[in-house]
């Protein structure tokens, strides 16, 4: 389960290391990429984990739009109140999110059936759902991906000096109204990945955002926002805890398990185990 | 002149690095004493320690007799120690007269009544010599206007000892004398111990009782104006080797 | 002196139910109450010390148990456990205050909504609370209410708003509401004058809690279940901030503005237009909107207005008195 929150949490990650923002509306993506996925499944009879290069770029380009929104709006909000008001306006999506999905798609729970969807791997003694399996490989092999490009590629550079210090990468000529975008864009496309594993593993439906939301922010938090590996980490550790607490007591136990973490670390450590922000 | 703030020893340290080290300090009633020192010497360290922000690792601050180390900031204000800041935060969508209303609430006099305390910040206002712009919002006023109401405020709390942090930055010369009347006037007029931050020499060189020079976290060097302007530790510090 | 203004306008709308007030109406009347009570109490912290929470849903659902269970399980009349609702809900936020109010902004606002779901789920494990299923609630007759059970809960539901909108005018007055809105404004400086910030947080957040405890306590007798997901609606406190900001985040009447047009708003939408969550993407769009165009909501020009109405009215009257 922890490849899996890592694969939702990142684009979390990077977008408040970046550009401190906290995209209340992240969880959004990642249900909304559920949804696609189902949809694909259910109305061309496309295999849900390539449903992936519909919802993927398409949660791209809604990521960059709505980080362009954003970048415009929040100009004209007063210097000092906006880590006031910011973050309203990421509730605001999220409930026009909600809203949205209800009214398109209804309240009704889903689930997407396929053929692999139930089967397990045997590790050993262990029995692994097929679909987390899925989700970890994904979760994992991105985040080495993001990582990598993070540390090698040009743009990743350019990503890390805005994430520093926003004046400086500015005056070096980087464009960081457009690196803001694309670290959104990024972000959203991992989300909707993780949604569709999502949907594979369990039911869904539009409520159900605001708790993930509360989730990946748990695991952001708990292990820094802004540093990826961090982000990891902090998913596999949330996901054995979560796991664990289900195997010796409900599931629901297990969700107030994250959050108590939560109120913990941010009480604890502000900065989470690994942060260095 | 008794000695009305004193610390020693203080020492706080940031993650491996001693932001102050050791250092001793007497700052006695109706004195001006100046803080000098390089960037990063550790002279807001100082007036975060004592003000209550930071708890120092080793060392203690006494105010009158008083240990008053690691107490709570609003605590110590209401103690007797009030201060201004480098960046000047009023509150923004109050007004004048309620920005000093807050310091007298909440200051040394804790006074309750909600008129009374208009009153009083009034006249704090008249000290300052903002009575003129007691309804206007502070975000709207001028930089020496803003630096006024913050002294106000810090006055307001009826202090024993004042920390002014680099009052002067950022004003031109007319300005600055005003607010160097007004500090003086803190001193000899009020009779508050003021213990300031300054890096306009000229300024704090004349106006100060006593000086005391920090250098990364260590005081250097301590004495009147004229000993520390000879001192070759200190002429070190600020120049380099080789003018010492 | 303020406090005087206060009796009329009770009397008025007490009387209301009896002067022929169709009752058809009361039900609309005693959701408008409903969310003007939660937007004004959420308020007081909010608006004035600049601690938003989305966790009012949670402190509602708490009022709401602790008069259900005891109708449940031994039928108390839940109108003498109302109060009891409130100090449950203020105790909680005593709690957890004092590690939440050490965080800024959003982090706040994400864990006070975290806190709304954990209190959810506990419910929801727990047995005696009716678990998943919940509670089905008898519904009051008119021999427990003395008079008919609509009224009752109207007279209630407007006695709370009523408390909470004088409360909230004291406090914006007062000493403790000119600290809290120090803190907002520079938590720092305020702390360094002589304000105990922690003490007054906490003190905002049980007051603005103990108010949507004693809402959640009338509203469950009144709508007769309880149940997790019922009874910690995540509107609730969407539709707290959403009504605040829109009426005017800071203002003890703003929230109020904001809860009467918006509960009308919620409502004309809910019967007129039948798509389902529309009210969820007006609210998220109106939020946007108000934030980007008018952060200080719909008070700050109606005051405007008022006011430059007021000097109009003024200059007319001097005319007149200097043409005699």
């Amino acid at each position: 389960m922890g490849g899996l929150y890592a694969l939702l949490a990142s684009g979390l990650s990077l977008a408040w290391g970046v550009m401190n923002e906290i995209n209340i509306a992240h969880g959004s993506i990642a249900i909304l990429g559920s949804y696609v996925a189902y949809w694909a499944l259910q109305l061309w009879g496309i295999d849900p984990v390539v449903s992936i290069a519909i919802s993927v770029p398409f949660c791209l380009v809604l990521g960059a739009a709505l980080q362009q929104f954003v970048n415009m709006t929040s100009t004209r909000i007063p210097q000092a109140k906006i880590e006031f008001y910011s973050y309203l306006i990421f509730f605001g999506m999220l409930f026009i999110s909600e809203g949205l999905m209800v009214a398109i798609w209804g309240g009704r729970f889903r689930a997407i059936r396929t053929a692999y969807n139930q089967t397990s791997v045997f590790l050993g003694p262990i029995a692994l759902p097929l679909p987390t399996l899925i989700g970890f490989v994904f979760g994992t092999a991105l985040t080495l991906a993001v990582y990598y490009s993070l540390k090698k590629t040009y743009t990743g550079m350019a990503v890390r000096a805005t994430a520093d210090d926003r004046e400086i990468a500015m005056a070096m000529g980087i464009n960081t109204h457009r690196i803001y975008v694309y670290t959104f864009a990024i972000g959203s496309g991992l989300a909707a990945i993780g949604g569709m594993c999502l949907g594979l593993l369990s039911i869904f439906y539009p409520d159900i955002q605001f708790y993930w939301i509360t989730r990946l922010f748990a695991i952001v938090v708990l292990g820094g926002m802004g540093n990826l590996l961090g982000t990891y980490l902090g998913s596999l550790i949330l996901g054995v805890a979560v796991s664990l607490t289900t195997v010796f007591t409900t599931a629901s136990w297990a969700d107030v398990v994250a959050y108590v973490m939560l109120i913990i670390v941010l009480t604890v450590r502000p900065k989470g185990l690994f942060g260095a922000r | 002149m008794t000695d009305l703030l004193v610390g020693k020893e203080v020492t706080k340290i940031f993650g491996g690095v001693k932001a102050l080290d050791g250092v001793d300090f007497v700052a006695r009633e109706k004195e001006m004493l100046g803080l000098i020192g390089p960037n990063g010497a550790g002279k807001t360290t100082l007036f975060n320690v004592i003000n209550g922000f930071y708890p120092p690792e080793k060392g203690e601050i006494v105010l009158d007799g008083l240990d008053i180390t690691g107490l709570r900031p609003h605590r110590i204000c209401n103690l007797g120690i009030a201060r201004t800041y480098q960046i000047v935060q009023p509150f923004s969508s109050m007004s004048a007269l309620q920005n000093v209303q807050i310091g007298v609430l909440f200051g040394r006099a804790r006074i309750s009544n909600m008129g009374q305390a208009k009153k009083k910040a009034l006249d704090w206002l008249r000290f300052v010599g903002l009575e003129n712009q007691k309804s206007a919002l502070a975000e709207n006023l001028g930089l020496l206007s803003r630096k006024r109401l913050e002294i106000a405020r810090a006055l307001s709390s009826e202090p024993r000892v004042i920390l002014l942090d680099e009052v002067i930055a950022g004003l031109n010369p007319k300005e600055t004398e005003e607010a160097l009347g007004l500090i003086r006037g803190i001193s000899r007029e009020l009779g508050i111990s003021v213990l300031w931050v300054e890096h306009v020499m000229k300024a704090v060189m004349a106006l100060s009782d006593r000086l005391i020079v920090l250098n990364y976290g260590k005081k250097i060097a301590e004495g009147t104006p004229r000993d520390i302007a000879t001192n070759g530790d200190v002429i070190e510090a600020y120049l380099g080797k080789s003018y010492a | 002196m303020r406090l005087a203004m206060w009796i009329p306008i009770a009397a008025l709308f007490a009387s209301l139910p009896f002067l022929g007030l169709p009752k058809e109406m009361l039900p609309l009347l005693i959701l408008i109450l409903m969310f003007c009570a939660l937007a004004t109490s959420w308020n007081i912290l909010a608006g004035y010390a600049g601690y938003i929470s989305f966790g009012q849903a949670g402190f509602f659902g708490i009022g709401a148990y602790v008069t259900a269970m005891p109708l449940y399980y031994q039928g108390v009349n839940p109108f003498l456990m109302v109060p009891l609702a409130g100090v449950a809900s203020a105790s909680l936020a005593f709690v957890v205050g004092y590690p939440c109010l050490k965080l800024r902004g959003a982090y706040f606002a994400i864990v006070t909504m975290a806190l709304a779901f954990i209190l959810q789920l506990i419910v929801w494990n727990v047995p005696w609370t009716g678990g998943g299923v919940g509670l089905p609630l008898p519904i009051l007759t008119a021999s427990e209410t003395f008079i008919e059970p609509i009224v009752a809960y109207y007279l209630a539901m407007l006695g709370v708003t009523l408390a909470a909108l004088i409360v909230s005018q004291a406090v914006e007055n007062s000493k403790f509401g000119y600290g809290l809105i120090a803190i907002r404004e520079s938590e720092e400086v305020a702390e360094s004058a002589g304000v105990p910030t922690l003490k007054f947080k906490i003190l905002a957040f049980m007051l603005s809690t103990f108010f949507a405890g004693m809402v959640g306590g009338i509203w469950a007798p009144w709508v007769a279940y309880v149940q997790p997901i019922g009874a910690f609606p995540i509107f609730v406190s969407i539709y707290s901030v959403v009504m605040s900001v829109f009426g005017g985040i800071g203002t003890w009447i703003g929230p109020m503005l904001g809860a009467i047009i918006m509960t009308w708003l919620q409502q004309y939408l809910l019967t007129n237009v039948r798509i389902a969550g529309i009210d969820n993407i007006i609210f998220g769009a109106i939020l946007i909107l108000v934030v980007i165009t008018m952060p200080n909501g719909v008070i700050a020009p109606v005051r405007k207005l008022v006011s430059s109405f007021g000097a109009i009215v003024r200059r007319v009257g001097s005319r007149k008195g200097s043409s005699d």
